[in-house]
């Protein structure tokens, strides 16, 4: 009987290491014996020959502890603007990200080209640099400022070392306060987007099954479901961009992320400067949840492929639910690492696959759990059965013991890194800011999955793999697969590949767009 | 407006400081350990100097393959156990196989560092005990899947198409590490084994190891555990340009699962170690890296004559590769190549100008600076240094190498190695599409 894993790594059962050379000996010399004391016998044994490593089994490994990361310091810049500041010792660079809620929703309640090119455009030109000397003033200080508007937060982020830090704080200012979205870089913008949906998209298979699958989640006229409509771009104007970028500050609340080795003494006063009028005292504006996910199962066919491609979505527990610990654990079985279940009986079992890439998503009140896998086209139907035959597995019987162990180990090694980097710390604080999360909270979340058991495993599997809001996408040559899909998940409905990029098609929501 | 390359050069360079320490084992390995300690985390690194340039007749594909055999089962690691302990440890991995090199690499808690020892010493001494026909047949349909994965995505072909046109003829690089599928399918357990017997020895590899450790300790217990890993052989010597080797210029097309048209200039190079690849390097940023490039500027930024530009110096332990992208879904092929020869025309016949070197000496020295912030990066970084210089600290030397780069040097590379009479080109047009450039043949890959 082979002892669970986490007992070999803990060294208790089986594994003996082998006790490591002192330090203070010669560092490359093979171990030396110890003499043998002088005993009372009158035939020396042979001297003993150099002890190699004990291979016998695995050197034992305690599981890492969870880093008692620091509480971000908060100030108050003005009344709707937080900051949040934390100190990386050693870190060349600075990282800010100014998150301005209220985004895309707030502003024309949804994702429009209006809302995306206003934040994609932002950081072109400004008021004091035009675009080639914004770039080349970048490039010389070292420095990157890049925005974003998404659904909810108007994003902007500042990477610069620690002596560019005052430049980039006022090129900041800048990019905030008077961007002024030259015509022909919005006209380009326009023209680059038309040939991505238009074009380049509906020829991968991935990007095509991904969007399939977002429709899928959202109806048409949830903000995150709208059909794109290329059409539209045209009508887009600097002065439309202007306007939108100059109300998007008022929207709601803003959180300011300051991370690096600099003291409030150094960015208190240029960051207050560099905001001024920006958040409103406001609550963040709210955001609907999606309906729930519908089983369902469509295809798309790309007639020159000869891979295809399966895409799995399930509903899955936001963050904050009280199954979010155990479903981590669940997660990290399924797919968390090369050797989780899918790949493995997949790829290292059948060979079917490069490799499966599966995770969870979690917002803080819903998530989507989705597996992605790229099979030869004969081998669709193979590919579908295994990877179902998996979710019906684990929804029976949960995780096991050493799963749950590894999954605890790789969240604690995952967070031991968040202080890395500057940017690497300032996105930690951003996440737990942005779900509104204190660290030590989510520290404690991380550590219960230490006391997760496999029945509670089974418990929340059972829950949220059991088929129930199953989206099923498949990608791939219409004459190679059709029989496969259908004897694997049934009858498909068909998509065209530009209608599954753009959203346009009936995702069975009882409306077609 | 500020004056950017006056606030620039108001702000200096810092180096950051690398204290590397190199050790070579009795049995030939290479150790370098390098304490960095912001976070919990060690990076470890293990290079073998085997690379596709390396594989004999029926045998293209075998060093891809065999990186992946590494991870099955050795002497005293049970099937998949190389995988399964790191990451119920904590620990990520993988590894990369390329023309010159294959390098395992992972990141692990500090407390897993003897458990990642104990795994590659087992793998490096004791691999061929794992070496069995399951594990190869499974493997090779797992490679041949990432083959045919990668070949059907859109342009998914077009760099190892683009490698034949300049390691034409009998080069040493010119089939991709992902290999042919005739040999792939034809490997069998000798052929496997006698490749771990010639290239997967202690003296044929490197180990790298940076994060929080101690370094004395740390290389005692590297001693430890590859204290039982024998010397073998030496490996034969590698193969360098056949003699008489000379590049035959090429005009070809692909036929793609694509929708828009693109263009590739080649130039066969210098290798990495070249005294013009710093130049060579800058010249290519100077062409295209962004708004306020030449390349960028002349068919994307100030005209709408392409929707997608690049301009590359991609140096091998060989030779390298100097190349030139250009794309557009309704901009002819020759119009844009006309457009780029004539960016090229100016650099070789006016020169660039000094401000233009600054800025991307600069660009190439920050990212240098930015490779030491990261356990992974750094040790990837002291890696390269010591294949490029023979030490692991070549920050400083890597900075004077750009920073002596003249307007003047680039000029010259660019006549030296850009001649318009001596580089390949590979258009990729939409399947039955005739707008390929005129006289272009169609290459396909083995």
């Amino acid at each position: 009987m082979t002892p669970p894993l986490a007992l070999m790594l803990l060294g208790a059962a089986f594994a003996r290491p082998a006790p490591l050379p002192s330090p203070l000996a010669s560092p490359l010399a093979s171990p030396t014996p110890e003499p043998t004391p002088a005993a009372a016998v009158e035939d020396p044994p042979e001297p003993a020959a150099p002890a190699g490593p004990d291979r016998s089994a695995p050197p034992a490994v305690a599981p890492a502890a969870f880093f008692a990361h620091p509480a971000p310091e908060v100030f108050t810049l003005s009344p709707g603007v937080t900051v949040h500041w934390v100190r990386v010792p050693g870190a060349r660079r600075v990282s800010v990200v100014v998150n301005q809620w209220g985004g895309a929703a707030a502003l024309d309640g949804e994702l429009s080209w209006r809302a995306s090119l206003t934040g994609g455009l932002r950081d072109v030109a400004t008021a004091t640099w035009d675009a080639p000397a914004l770039a080349a003033h970048e490039e010389a200080l070292d420095m990157d400022v890049w925005t974003q508007t998404q659904l909810r937060v108007d994003t902007y982020e500042i990477d610069a070392t620690q002596a560019a830090f005052g430049p980039a704080l006022e090129l900041l200012r800048s990019v905030l306060a008077e961007p002024t979205y030259p015509r022909a870089d919005l006209s380009r913008a326009a023209r680059d987007l038309r040939l991505h949906h238009g074009l380049q998209a509906p020829r991968d298979a991935a990007t095509v099954a991904q969007r399939v699958l977002q429709y899928a989640r959202h109806p048409p006229d949830h903000p995150n479901g709208r059909p794109l409509d290329l059409d539209a771009l045209g009508a887009v104007r600097p002065a439309h961009l202007r306007e939108a970028a100059a109300r998007l500050g008022a929207l709601g609340p803003t959180d300011v992320i300051v991370a690096g080795d600099v003291s409030p003494a150094d960015w208190l006063e240029p960051l207050r400067a560099a905001l001024p009028g920006l958040g409103a005292d406001l609550p963040r504006p709210p955001l609907a949840d999606p309906p729930p996910l519908r089983a369902r199962v469509f295809a798309v066919d790309l007639p020159d492929n000869d891979q295809a491609l399966v895409l799995v979505g399930h509903p899955a527990p936001g963050r904050a639910h009280p199954d979010a610990t155990a479903y981590r654990a669940v997660d990290f079985a399924l797919g968390g690492a090369f050797l989780s279940r899918l790949n493995k009986v997949l790829r290292e079992q059948h060979g079917l696959t490069y490799g499966v890439h599966a995770g969870w998503s979690p917002s803080a009140r819903y998530g989507l759990w989705q597996a992605e896998v790229d099979v030869a086209e004969q081998n669709v139907q193979r590919a579908l059965e295994l990877l179902l035959a998996e979710l019906a597995a684990i929804s029976e019987s949960g995780a096991t013991a050493d799963e749950i162990a590894t999954a605890a180990n790789d969240a604690a090694a995952s967070w031991n890194t968040a202080f890395q980097t500057a940017s690497s710390a300032a996105a930690f604080y951003d996440e737990l800011v942005a779900t509104e999360v204190p660290v030590a909270e989510r520290r404690a979340a991380l550590e219960a999955l230490r006391a997760v058991t496999p029945d509670q495993t089974r418990e929340v599997a059972a829950r949220w793999f059991s088929g129930e809001g199953r989206v099923i996408v498949v990608v791939g040559d219409r004459k190679a697969i059709e029989d496969q899909v259908r004897a694997a998940v049934g009858e498909p409905v068909w998509i065209d590949a530009k209608a599954a990029v753009l959203g346009q098609f009936d995702r069975g929501f009882g409306a077609a767009p | 407006m500020p004056p950017p390359a006056a606030a620039a050069a108001a702000l200096g360079i810092a180096l950051p400081s690398l204290s590397p320490v190199v050790r070579t084992l009795d049995n030939g390995l290479t150790v370098i350990v390098e304490r960095h300690a912001r976070t919990d985390e060690v990076a470890l690194y293990v290079k073998y100097r085997v690379g596709a340039r390396d594989e004999l007749p029926r045998e293209k594909g075998l060093a891809h393959l065999f990186e992946h055999l590494m991870f099955e089962r050795s002497a005293h690691v049970p099937q998949d156990g190389f995988d399964t302990l790191l990451t119920a440890a904590g620990g990520w991995n993988n590894a990369y196989t390329s023309h010159d090199e294959t390098v395992y690499h992972m990141v692990i808690p500090s407390g897993a560092l003897d458990l990642a020892l104990f795994l590659e010493s087992d793998r490096m001494g004791f691999l061929d005990a794992g070496l069995d026909a399951a594990n190869l047949d499974n493997q090779r349909g797992v490679v041949l899947q990432e083959r045919a994965t990668g070949f059907d995505q859109p342009y998914g072909k077009v760099w190892d198409l683009l490698q034949m046109t300049v390691a034409t003829g009998d080069h040493p690089s010119r089939i991709s590490p992902i290999g042919t599928v005739a040999d792939v399918e034809a490997f069998d357990l000798p052929l496997v084994r006698g490749f771990w017997d010639r290239h997967y020895t202690p003296q044929n590899a490197v180990l790298v190891i940076v994060g929080n450790v101690d370094p004395d300790a740390t290389l005692a217990a590297v001693a430890h555990w590859f204290s039982d890993v024998p010397a073998r052989a030496a490996p034969a010597p590698r193969p360098g340009l056949p003699a008489g080797w000379t590049f035959e210029p090429q005009n070809v097309v692909l036929e793609d699962n694509v929708d828009d048209r693109r263009v590739l200039l080649a130039w066969p190079t210098v290798p990495f170690t070249h005294p013009d690849a710093p130049a060579l390097e800058i010249l290519s940023d100077i062409l295209s890296n962004g708004r306020g490039t030449r390349i960028d500027d002349r068919l994307y930024y100030n005209a709408d004559l392409a929707t997608e530009t690049g301009a590359w110096q991609e140096g091998g332990e060989l030779d390298g590769a100097f190349i030139v992208l250009a794309a557009s879904p309704s901009t002819p092929l020759p119009r844009l190549v006309k457009a780029l020869d004539r960016e090229l025309a100016r650099v070789r016949d006016q020169g660039v100008s000094a401000a233009e070197v600054e800025r991307a000496a600069r660009g190439r020295i920050y990212s240098l600076l930015d490779a030491t912030e990261t356990v992974d990066s750094r040790a990837e970084t002291l890696l390269a240094c010591h294949d490029a210089h023979g030490a692991p600290d070549c920050l400083a030397a890597e900075v004077d190498a750009y920073r002596a780069v003249t307007a003047d040097d680039v000029r010259r590379v660019a006549r030296a190695w850009l001649d318009p009479r001596r580089r390949s080109t590979l258009s990729v047009v939409p399947r039955g599409d005739a707008g390929a450039l005129p006289g272009a043949t169609p290459l396909e890959l083995p």
